[in-house]
């Protein structure tokens, strides 16, 4: 394994010991959609940011930077993104190194970088749809997500924190776009899909699938998965169960950016003005 | 009209308050920012903290694996630590692998652990020779409005009194090693270090827990480290206004008047949470 | 234990023989080799230059250092002490001078026998004053090692440093005698720390008149 000459290194190999503990959580009902706590506006330094946190143990915290003067100056050409002159969607997406349960991954490494790249790419494709990015031409919208905990959904629930500080930033969108995943565990001979799997469900499961939707127009925006899922019926399914949970998350979003705005007014408005 | 005159002329702006011997947020010279820190949040970590000093937010996780020691220190663990300044915590880092800001904070960190002996490398020994724990403290800046480096010791600090490490045996016949997870023990800390940063102004003026506006107009900073017995686990201090041995000897007293406050809050959360 | 008398005596000129070789790079604007004891760092100074368009500042010199190792490619060591050069060198440099430039200061580790940090703050003063840019005063680094006795030796050497209790190292001004940069390792406490740093002030006195004497040899020939 190359040296990573930015880093503090420790011995070549360590291993985790052993601990797939693994919580068998008993059986729980499929269609059971478990709270989700969202808050958004905590960070000082970002134009927007949001906080996301499943039940599951999941923590995803993501900012948002409203536009700023593209890298490059093509616009309207191979530029990304878009087509014609609209601006372009910057997204990365972080894993903490102590995020996972089990080894560490080595920051910087090779695999860990693919990885990264994938769930950024899946980010920017769930959330393009979303801005309106027609209003910022040769523009550049930057968003960053950065997984403390992973619990299960972590993609789902980074759609989710990135399109709440998009909002929060101020960039014009057309709606939030709200994640869900589900996923189908292998035990189960009846194949029914469990929504919003933890990370033990995750890691056993034989298929995954993490819809991205916005609500309000009722238009997906991302479909991501694979797996052996079975006939395409089951696919539909599941799919019908991820947009329902999707449509049941979305109240609790709004509710928690109308508090945001409601809290920078309240600081920005002297008292007795 | 003040924020107008800030843009344009940031330092002289900064100055008028300094004359009247107070900050811009309304805090004195030598106050620190309201600091409050949590423990044990992220449950896929061995041990975490996140602390946070006015709006910096700094987040630590240890992770604990085992690896076999190195071959000239046998009886020796390893504690490695990286201070990581993503993207989302600034405008000022770019993403990608770590500056020179975030590797300079992690050899301090480094140099911290080792200068202060928090915690006795041969307590991290299982086995003389054979295995040893390995301490992985991930330090991920989540909010970056100066004095990263105070923040990111404190959160080592209350993420490794947190750490609870498994047992772990040899086995003699078979040579494997045995886990066993449900018997867990928390660390030995010897030390407890705490950082205080200064922020030197027009060669003269010495700012306590200096923000990132102030950092920047800054002409210089000092950071003290120190333990409880009041000894110098590290004077740093990298560049800028030249400080008599006098100025330096005033940092240190309120580095220790500092380290008696942080010691108290950190001894008042261990507490909360120790009924589990 | 005794830290005090007979400590200071015997810290008085411990230092070890030190020589600097001036200008024997052709390529760099100023050069210098500076060795102290075993140890030695060769300095390569260019500037002012031409800067790229991020890191132009308007108002200053743009400061960038370059620390090599002996072996092996730099890492975070060499980072932070390339933070620490760097932020030293920009206090003594007067910047506003040459504003939208760039000026670097590349150092090579050639052997290192103990005390590289002052090593390489030496050998990048002498480089700062071939090159002939404006500065507003001079440094030089003296690095003191607390022994377990808590006797103070200065300019310690690799053995010295491994077996000591703390080992600080520390920038000093010409004009006032005042620390520019101060970095520590090991723990000591604070009348320790006090005392080597009224030892380095004294032993900076020593390095500054070298500098003086060299700087005169070096103009009275040409």
């Amino acid at each position: 394994m190359p040296l990573d000459h930015r880093r503090l290194q420790g011995p070549d190999e360590s291993q985790p010991p052993a601990l797939w503990a693994g919580e068998g959580s008993g059986p729980r009902d499929p269609c059971a959609l478990r709270p989700l706590f969202a808050r958004a506006g905590l960070l000082s330094q970002a134009e927007g940011s949001a906080y996301v946190e499943l039940s599951g143990g999941t923590k995803v915290l993501c900012a948002a930077w409203g536009p700023r003067e593209a890298a490059e100056p093509g616009g309207g050409t191979a530029g990304g993104g878009g087509g014609g002159g609209g601006g372009r969607l910057v997204c990365e997406f972080r894993r903490a190194p102590f995020s996972s349960r089990g080894a560490r991954p080595r920051p910087g490494g090779a695999a860990e970088r693919e990885a990264e790249r994938e769930a950024a790419a899946a980010l920017r494709e769930a959330l393009e749809p979303a801005v309106r990015l027609a209003r910022y031409p040769r523009a550049r919208l930057a968003v960053s997500a950065l997984l403390l905990q992973d619990g299960g959904s972590a993609l789902a629930a980074a759609v989710s924190a990135a399109s709440l500080a998009l909002a929060d930033a101020g960039v014009e969108m057309y709606d939030l776009a709200v994640g869900c995943a589900l996923c189908r565990d292998p035990g189960h001979p009846s194949g029914a899909w469990l929504l919003q799997p933890g990370e033990a469900e995750e890691r056993r499961a034989a298929a995954r699938l993490t819809l991205a939707l916005l609500p309000a127009l009722n238009q997906v925006s991302a479909v991501l998965g694979g797996g052996r899922g079975g006939d395409p019926e089951s696919w539909g399914e599941a799919l019908r169960l991820g947009l329902d949970g999707c449509h049941r998350l979305y109240p609790v979003l709004r509710q928690s950016l109308l508090r945001a705005v409601k809290r920078r007014d309240a600081a920005h408005t002297p008292p007795g003005s | 009209m003040a924020t107008a005159f800030k843009t344009v002329e940031p330092l002289e702006y900064y100055r008028r308050f300094l004359k009247e011997n107070c900050r811009p947020d309304g805090r004195e010279l030598g106050e620190f920012r309201a600091t409050t820190v949590n423990i044990g949040s992220i449950t896929t970590a061995d041990g975490s903290a996140l602390v946070k000093l006015g709006n910096t937010t700094v987040i630590c996780g240890v992770k604990a694996e085992v690896a076999a020691p190195a071959v000239d220190s046998a009886n020796k663990g390893y504690i490695v630590p990286n201070v990581e300044l993503p993207s989302l915590c600034s405008t000022r880092f770019r993403s990608g692998p770590p500056g020179e800001e975030a590797q300079a904070a992690s050899q301090f960190i480094a140099d911290v652990i080792e200068n202060s002996q928090i915690i006795a490398k041969e307590d991290l020994c299982i086995a003389n020779g054979k295995l040893a724990w390995v301490l992985y403290c991930d330090i991920i800046c989540l909010d970056y409005d100066g004095n990263i480096l105070d923040a990111s010791v404190f959160a080592l600090l209350a993420a490794l009194k947190n750490v609870q490490l498994p047992s772990v045996t040899i086995n003699e016949e078979t040579g494997l090693s045995e886990v066993n997870l449900k018997q867990k023990n928390p660390l030995v800390i010897r030390k407890h270090p705490v950082a205080t940063s200064f922020a030197i102004f027009d060669d003269t003026l010495l700012i306590v827990d200096p923000t990132a506006e102030e950092e920047d107009l800054a002409t210089g900073t000092v950071t003290v480290v120190t333990d409880e017995e009041d000894r110098l686990c590290s004077v740093h201090k990298p560049g800028g206004s030249p400080l008599t041995g006098a100025k330096l000897q005033d940092c240190i007293t309120r580095a220790i008047t500092r380290h008696k406050e942080v010691k108290k809050l950190i001894d008042k959360v261990t507490k909360s949470i120790k009924p589990n | 234990m005794e830290p005090g008398g007979a400590a200071m005596a015997a810290a008085g000129c411990c230092l070890r023989p030190f020589s600097c070789e001036r200008g024997l790079l052709s390529r760099p604007d100023g050069s210098a080799a500076f060795v102290q004891g075993d140890t030695s760092v060769l300095a390569g100074l260019y500037g002012p230059a031409e800067v790229r368009g991020s890191k132009e500042s308007p108002e200053r010199a743009t400061l960038e250092v370059l620390l090599r190792p002996k072996v092996g490619l730099p890492g975070v060591g060499e980072r932070s002490r390339e933070q620490l050069l760097r932020q030293t060198c920009e206090a003594v440099v007067l910047g506003a001078l040459h504003p939208r430039t760039a000026i670097t200061l590349v150092l090579q580790v050639l052997s290192d026998a103990g005390s590289l940090l002052s090593c390489c703050l030496n050998a990048a003063c002498m480089g700062l004053l071939d090159a002939g840019l404006p500065l507003s005063a001079l440094f030089c680094g003296v690095t003191c090692a607390l022994d377990a006795q808590g006797a103070i030796v200065l300019d310690p050497t690799t053995r010295q440093e491994q077996e000591a209790r703390a080992v600080l190292t520390f920038a000093i001004d010409s004009t006032e005698k005042k620390v520019l940069m101060a970095t520590t390792r090991g723990s000591c406490s604070v009348e320790e720390m006090q005392q080597c740093l009224v030892a380095a002030q004294r032993a900076a006195d020593t390095i500054f008149q070298f500098y003086r004497d060299s700087a005169c040899r070096r103009y009275s020939k040409s």
